[in-house]
């Protein structure tokens, strides 16, 4: 009966922290990112160059993305200036003023988006810069089909 | 492991401390921040201090409305007809949460930063406002929720009245599915 008793209080804890988890737990928690390795078989390897981001194409941007962040070329930066530098934000991550720029779009072909995301710290400099999935998720990518198949 | 790096908490509480350097490390699904205070702008940050819990429903409305967009348009952009979509859609869900005034106070708070003349901002405002207007509408007719939101996001979009600066090169899907 004890054992019972301890058993109910145990999964009643467990199931109030996944929950409050799930209120408290910073944005992050459910993002993808993608590791450099990863990054460099896809879309290669090019040298930064920040004319070339700045005009480039998505094709141009992705292939400079693993080069400019294994480089931490912009930590420390500040926001402005980044966006300043490599252009107005063509993705997005929580706000406008996080610099972020699509690397592969998928959406047209219900395929994975890709961005690259200038993540700050409390100060508005560039404290890491990664590779981030815009979009989407396998449960939202299940979402979305239906959707459209019952549209 | 999540639990161990999104916590507030050092190594110190941890008995495998030792292990860290193979514990602690993130890979290509998991990263290590505190908190996502430091993406919010000055505006916002003094309306999570001074209103915590209020706080926690607009950052629960925001994470839903950028769900929806992914949902619906299978990208989250800017400047385009998903960016439209998310603001109108985020407006009248904390519309529904918070009533008009409180609403508007985070909605314009989102956006104090962007320079006045920004045509982005202007964008952004411009279908808070539609969102708004929307659930104002729901509200009357006693139909105010998620679902009736999207729709009418939706529909404002296919009739061409919230303002979109830079249309996708290809309509989006969801969109095409409405014309007739």
């Amino acid at each position: 009966m004890k054992m019972k008793a301890v058993l109910i209080g145990a999964c009643v804890l467990f199931t109030a922290g996944i929950g409050a988890a799930q209120i408290f737990s910073p944005f992050e928690y459910k993002q993808e990112f993608m590791d450099l390795k990863t990054a460099e078989k896809k879309w290669g390897h090019a040298i930064f160059d920040e004319k070339k981001f700045l005009n480039g194409t998505i094709q141009d941007r992705a292939s400079m993305a693993v080069d400019l962040i294994s480089r931490k070329k912009f930590v420390g930066e500040n926001l402005t200036e980044v966006q300043q530098k490599l252009g107005k934000n063509t993705g997005h991550f929580w706000s406008d003023f996080i610099p972020t720029f699509i690397i592969e779009d998928g959406a047209s072909q219900q395929k994975d988006t890709w961005q690259i995301v200038f993540l700050p710290d409390s100060s508005r400099r560039v404290k890491e810069v990664r590779i981030h999935k815009n979009c989407c998720s396998a449960e939202i990518w299940k979402q979305h089909k239906k959707i459209l198949e019952n549209h | 492991m999540s639990a161990c790096l999104s916590a507030p908490l050092d190594m110190g509480s941890f008995y495998c401390a030792s292990e860290c350097k193979d514990l602690c490390r993130t890979d290509s699904t998991e990263v290590n921040h505190n908190s996502t205070y430091q993406y919010l702008n000055t505006e916002e940050q003094k309306l999570v201090a001074a209103h915590p819990l209020e706080a926690i429903t607009v950052y629960k409305q925001k994470n839903k409305a950028i769900q929806l967009t992914e949902t619906y348009f299978g990208h989250d952009g800017e400047d385009d007809e998903s960016d439209a979509f998310r603001h109108f859609v985020w407006a009248g869900l904390l519309y529904s949460e918070l009533g008009p005034d409180r609403a508007k106070v985070y909605l314009d708070a989102h956006e104090a930063e962007e320079s006045v003349k920004s045509p982005a901002r202007s964008m952004d405002l411009a279908n808070n406002r539609a969102g708004q207007i929307a659930a104002e509408r729901l509200t009357r007719l006693g139909s105010l929720n998620e679902n009736q939101i999207v729709n009418f996001a939706l529909k404002a979009l296919r009739n061409k009245e919230l303002v979109v600066i830079q249309p996708s090169a290809q309509m989006p899907e969801i969109l095409k599915k409405g014309l007739k």
